[in-house]
């Protein structure tokens, strides 16, 4: 790599290019013709003040974190007051022995799979009715109809769900006395199977959100010479959607498992906002990390009231980054395996 | 006299020979003025005081009804008298056309009373938690079947708006076994009489060929010929296909649901008390309406071996043996007494005429399986016939046949928008709301409203609002200019690192927040920004910084490298080619992220919850809002008020959407690549 890669993509004209692939472009064209340039130091100055900024608040805070992660706060008696002492890896050992962190674990593995299969699958499935519906004036006014709820303010529509769906006098207490059924506590209930409903049941349909139009997009962009030909072999619509649709979106698919790997290992708005409390069905990771950093009245193990435990809570981060990355890397080297073929079956298509 | 009636479209029916049988065809048009008498009584007699027990406290209500005293029901009646008009105009603009119109437009006016019919009961029995199982006992066959009326109105829109002019010039197509209301009902109904009568008479000796011999003595006595006309077998018109489907769920609703009589307001004791049989009339109500289910099947599978299509007729049989016994069982309820026929003549009356124009159907599939002749060469015919009149709207399956996935689709994205957009109808609706109502009544549809939430929520947030504008505009403008120039530098400029520190930045994207949030915080911490909205401002900058340097530095890219050389040429400076140059032509970009920011820091909770969570005159709106619903929630108040702030909190980004909508959807849907 030379370090006059990037300096070459300006050369690159963008309207002949994939606007995601540039930095490949601009590698390509590199080693085509390589060319030196002279330094502009006033670049700088146009630098300084972003950098400064990304300096302090963005690379600053990991790299303490990852530091961090191998302290933590201890009283001491002879000074009356917290200070905090280097303990190596024992942070980590703690998190491990800890039962509450495997429930945490367990429950994310189910929020996080149950999420990005029914997620995909619905918002898949409404791509799917739009890209099939025929009439233009219809299409256009559900697809506003479905980013109504981008309007509203993520919070609101959780704190909707708590109290108008989940809560005690909601909808679906009134749904289940209807039925003749007990009144539920839901997200607070002490039954895990209700909890574990209640949150995963929550945003039912889990289609509101952009991420229907990236695959609406991805649909339209499926070549017509294609969708002509499965006509005309007389292929059922079923068969389209799963010989043809799917594996033709399977890049939005892709992003969208990677980034709700990503998301639903860090994701605990839910749970902070809504359940407001660690319980056993429905605690999360995050919430764990949160409440150990900002919790009031964490009991430690030895039976002290510590508050707060950065070093600790710094711990729990870093085993979620390892987490995330290593199911990020595995997503996407199997990404990577499946590229050529795909690349193989679409010329194959055009030819 | 008889443009009026080509008018009306009744002008003379013809057979399949094409001889001219009859002068005016009256059959629907007896079921148009049944239906608009139904109507009239309807609005006259019962208006929309349907509650009222005594008829004596009705009429003054009625009065006051029209003064226009009370604003729902003038609303009521101004938007049933338009649907009205809307209908007879579409009636009107389908006959200009010269298609037959009125089996369309009276099965529209039927809906439309029971879609009225439906909403005022929602409104007299609003649904809440306690009544929601009456409500869906009550309601859903009603409107389960005023839905299979309303499919009518497509093929009247059809016809109204679409159809081909004057392609029923010489002949109607609409022969559907029809007969003349005076010659019909009349002789029909006293060959049913004698058809009855020989059944009894020669049951052991006719048992085996009895309908034929039957059939041929009804015809003669019809008049012979004109029972001919043949009714087509078009089992696979999707149209009426619906129609059968909705009708047998409601008929099966009704069934279950209610049976015969609607006795008791409780649905529990309903239940018990029907299907235990503790009261001798509910079985026989019961028995009956098997009976009459059981006899609409038999007349049906009998019209249809002659190749008659009867279901239609089928459905409405049943549904006129349904209202008939809830006729009687009504009057049984109530007793007709001196000081109350009145009130019988107010709720049964419109009932009964409302039966009356099911009656012709009664009469159609009767003279169909009794007096019809299975004539398959006619079916031929009537091929030919449509064949040559390709553009025949009222072949009904021409239009929905190839839609038939069509429809599905819309329904099932009905449904799915229903479901996503129900929660945010109830905030709304429930922010309208007086507290009181909403404490009694949570999800009824409120009799009044109030702006009382609104006026009150809007004084309590408006110092949240504002800091959660200056957080917000500050991080965007903050967000926009450093990442502009930040952009702009990698563009123009060489320096050294330049690789290095393009993947760096870059490479932020991939830090994930949770692992930062807490030494991020002791970072603020330490420069004694907690409590302060800098706190929240600067973080937030540089955490949109890579995200928007991205989009910023692949549109630079396509910025023509002449412009920049012109700049250059005539002596501008950096900041002034930065100016003049690549700002005015990035704006849209701009815009872009302008939204995206701004979205993403409107919504954010967690961070402005623990810099400013503490101090009460620095809250941010989402915070506010959480905190002030839980201490809403903790004292068991009326929900109103709050929800009435979670409104609020969306007007800037409704706003932002109205002015920008297609940026809004870029900007939140260019964060996603492929992979």
């Amino acid at each position: 790599m030379s370090k006059t890669e990037i300096c070459e993509a300006e050369e690159v004209d963008s309207f002949s290019r994939d606007r995601g692939s540039h930095l490949d472009a601009a590698i390509a064209d590199n080693k085509k013709r390589p060319k030196r340039h002279k330094y502009q130091w006033r670049a700088f100055l146009w630098l300084a003040i972003p950098l400064a900024f990304l300096l302090v608040f963005s690379y600053y805070p990991p790299i303490k974190a990852f530091f961090d992660s191998f302290t933590d706060t201890r009283f001491n008696s002879a000074t009356k007051g917290y200070e905090t002492v280097f303990v190596g890896v024992s942070n980590y050992a703690e998190i491990f022995q800890d039962p509450v962190f495997w429930v945490c674990v367990k429950n994310v593995v189910i929020f996080t799979l149950f999420g990005m299969v029914f997620g995909n699958l619905m918002t898949i499935f409404l791509a799917e009715l739009l890209y099939n519906l025929k009439s233009k004036k219809l299409s256009a006014f559900f697809r506003v109809l479905f980013i109504v709820p981008i309007l509203v303010p993520s919070l609101v529509i959780l704190l909707i769900w708590k109290y108008v769906m989940f809560g005690s006098t909601g909808l679906m207490n009134s749904i289940v006395t209807a039925m003749g059924g007990e009144p539920q506590l839901w997200y607070w209930s002490s039954v895990d199977a209700v909890g574990k409903f209640a949150i995963l049941f929550t945003n039912f349909p889990w289609v509101a959100g952009t991420s229907f139009l990236i695959y609406l997009a991805g649909l339209q962009g499926i070549s017509n010479s294609v969708v002509e030909a499965a006509k005309l072999d007389h292929c059922s619509v079923w068969k389209r959607i799963w010989k043809i649709d799917i594996p033709l979106i399977m890049p939005q698919l892709k992003y969208f498992l990677v980034m709700g790997v990503i998301g639903g290992f860090q994701n605990f708005d839910l749970q902070l906002i809504v359940v407001g409390a660690e319980t056993d069905a429905t605690n999360v990771l995050g919430l764990y990390l949160y409440d150990r950093a900002f919790g009031s009245g964490y009991v430690a193990p030895e039976g002290m009231l510590i508050r707060p435990r950065f070093g600790y809570a710094s711990a729990v981060g870093m085993i979620i980054l390892v987490i995330t990355l290593i199911l990020t890397v595995l997503n996407m080297s199997l990404n990577r395996e499946k590229k050529p073929k795909k690349v193989k079956a679409g010329k194959g298509t055009k030819a | 006299m008889k443009s009026f009636f080509t008018f009306l479209m009744l002008g003379p029916s013809y057979d399949f020979e094409g001889k001219k049988r009859f002068k005016v065809d009256i059959l629907p048009l007896a079921a148009l003025l049944f239906a608009i008498l139904s109507v009239v009584l309807q609005v006259v007699l019962r208006g929309f005081a349907l509650g009222m027990d005594d008829i004596r406290l009705f009429f003054p209500l009625f009065l006051f009804s029209f003064n226009f005293g009370f604003v729902p029901y003038t609303v009521f009646f101004v938007v049933f008298f338009l649907l009205l008009g809307l209908i007879v105009y579409l009636s009107i603009r389908a006959a200009k056309k010269k298609y037959s119109f009125l089996y369309e437009g009276v099965a529209l006016i039927f809906a439309l009373v029971s879609i009225f019919y439906v909403i005022y009961d929602a409104f007299r029995v609003s649904v809440n938690a306690s009544n929601i199982g009456l409500w869906l006992v009550m309601m859903v066959p009603q409107i389960l079947l005023s839905l299979a009326e309303l499919i009518m109105g497509y093929r009247l829109v059809h016809k109204a708006f679409f159809g081909t002019k004057e392609v029923f010039e010489d002949k109607r197509v609409y022969f559907d076994g029809q007969i003349s209301l005076f010659s019909g009902i009349g002789l029909a109904i006293w060959n049913v009489v004698k058809s009855v009568l020989f059944f009894f008479r020669d049951f052991f000796v006719r048992v085996g060929k009895g309908f034929a011999s039957f059939g041929k003595k009804v015809v003669a006595s019809c008049g012979g010929e004109q029972l001919r006309a043949f009714s087509p077998k078009t089992s696979k018109d999707p149209l009426r296909i619906a129609i059968v489907v909705s009708g047998v769920i409601a008929a099966c609703l009704y069934f279950l649901f209610r049976g015969a009589p609607a006795c008791g307001e409780d649905i529990a004791t309903f239940f018990v008390q029907t299907f235990t049989f503790a009261d001798p009339v509910h079985i026989v109500f019961f028995i009956l309406i098997l009976l009459a289910l059981g006899a609409c099947i038999a007349l049906c599978i009998l019209a249809h071996r002659k190749r008659y299509y009867s279901i239609e007729d089928g459905i409405c049989v049943f549904s006129f043996v349904v209202g008939l016994l809830f006729v009687v069982h009504y009057s049984l309820r109530y007793g007709i007494k001196a000081d109350n026929w009145l009130l019988y003549v107010v709720i049964l009356l419109p009932q009964i005429v409302f039966l009356c124009a099911l009656l012709p159907h009664f009469v159609r599939l009767l003279t169909k399986v009794i007096a019809g002749k299975k004539t398959p060469v006619q079916e031929e015919d009537y091929r030919r016939r449509i064949a040559h009149s390709k553009k025949a709207v009222y072949r009904t399956g021409v239009f929905l046949k190839k839609n038939w996935g069509q429809v599905l689709v819309v329904i099932s994205l009905i449904c799915l928008a229903l479901a996503v957009l129900y929660p945010i109808a109830i905030l709304l609706m429930r922010s309208f709301k007086f507290g009181r109502d909403d404490l009694v009544d949570p999800f009824g549809i409120p009799s009044r409203f109030t702006f009382d939430n609104y006026t009150f929520m809007w004084e309590y947030l408006q110092t949240a609002y504002m800091n959660s504008l200056l957080t917000t505009i500050g991080v965007t403008a903050g967000t926009m200019i450093l990442a502009s120039c930040l952009a702009f530098a990698f563009i123009r400029f060489h320096f050294p690192g330049k690789n290095i520190l393009f993947y760096c930045i870059i490479g932020l994207m991939m830090i994930p927040g949770i692992l930062t949030l807490i030494s991020r915080f002791q970072l603020v911490n330490d420069m004694h920004l907690v409590g302060s909205l800098w706190g929240i401002v600067l973080p937030g900058i540089a955490g949109y910084i890579p995200m928007a340097f991205m989009l910023l530095f692949t549109f630079f890219k396509g910025i023509p490298k002449d412009l920049f050389e012109a700049a250059d040429m005539d002596g501008a400076t950096d900041l002034k080619t930065f100016m003049h140059v690549v700002v005015p032509l990035s704006k849209p970009i701009l815009s872009t992220i302008a939204i995206q920011t701004f979205v993403g820091e409107w919504n954010d909770y967690l961070w402005a919850n623990l810099i400013v969570g503490a101090d009460e005159s620095k809250l941010t709106l989402p915070v506010l809002l959480q905190s002030l619903s839980s201490s809403y929630e903790q004292q068991s108040l009326a929900m109103s008020a709050p929800f009435a702030g979670y409104v609020l909190s969306a007007i800037p980004l409704v706003l932002i959407f109205i002015v920008a909508s297609k940026q809004f959807i870029e900007g939140l849907t260019s964060g996603a690549f492929k992979m």
